[in-house]
């Protein structure tokens, strides 16, 4: 874990980091997006007024 | 975890210093790309999986009343309404009519559920003296949200074309042919306090 310089590719720590990647990063990344976006209408809304018909 | 020296250097060196960083951005040597790209795509629907789950999960009158505010309150209100038991069977619960149903509009519902998640820990109507004291302010928000959407989530069930005015009452339908169906007014501006008791006229009539 404390190697600074660039370490050999290693299939285990390959591994963990796309297990992580996949299924903790990104997850993380979609949810926040998502929140972000839900947010955004939520304050605009806050300004300009509930949503007309759809 | 002690700190490497490139962390003075500032936080952007000490991350594409970090090993972890360069396994991540840089091509895998180890699997292909078709493990990858199924690793990917199962980790995908997963996810879309849960996410919908939970946003289910979190559209449930279940839900709602677990907290003790909407449990005590407008729950106990709705029940005895049109909307819990009817002739037909088909009831509303709380989502029906307070989460609008387009996806976009249902995420900013959820995201200033944000603000009821403050009200729940900081106690804002743990009580039914602060409730009432506060219904006017939270009625007022329904309505103006209903009256700019025309009464999009009545509108769900109810469809004003499909009403058969001959089945009305003649002030009933006469009502629905001069306001409703020309568009001039929609549910809502008539039919306050249907679900849930009206702020004024609860202690006029000795409620509580």
């Amino acid at each position: 874990m404390m190697q600074v310089a660039a370490a050999a590719p290693n299939k285990w720590r390959e591994m963990r980091a796309f297990v992580a990647l996949a299924f903790l990063v990104w997850p993380f990344i979609a949810v926040a997006f998502v929140g972000a976006y839900g947010f955004a209408f939520w304050s605009y809304f806050m300004l300009a007024g509930p949503p007309g018909p759809q | 975890m002690s700190l490497p020296p490139s962390r003075r250097r500032g936080l952007w060196s000490w991350l594409t210093g970090n090993v972890w960083f360069q396994t991540m951005f840089r091509p895998s040597v180890h699997f292909s790309l078709a493990f990858l790209t199924l690793g990917g795509f199962v980790a995908g629907l997963l996810f879309w999986g849960g996410f919908n789950t939970v946003l289910e999960v979190a559209n449930t009158e279940q839900f709602c009343v677990s907290c003790h505010e909407m449990r005590d309150n407008v729950y106990q209100e709705l029940q005895g309404t049109i909307h819990w038991t009817n002739p037909s069977g088909v009831r509303a619960t709380c989502p029906d009519c307070h989460v609008p149903h387009p996806w976009t509009l249902k995420i900013a519902r959820k995201m200033a559920a944000s603000k009821e998640i403050w009200g729940k820990v900081f106690g804002i109507v743990d009580t039914r003296e602060k409730f009432l004291a506060l219904r006017p302010t939270l009625a007022q928000h329904e309505w103006d949200r209903m009256s700019a959407n025309k009464s999009a989530e009545c509108r769900n069930c109810h469809k004003p074309e499909s009403m058969n005015l001959r089945l009305q009452t003649p002030q009933a339908a006469s009502a629905h042919q001069s306001q409703l169906l020309t568009g001039e007014k929609s549910c809502i501006d008539c039919h306050k306090g249907i679900a849930h008791k009206l702020p004024v006229g609860e202690e006029i009539q000795g409620f509580d």
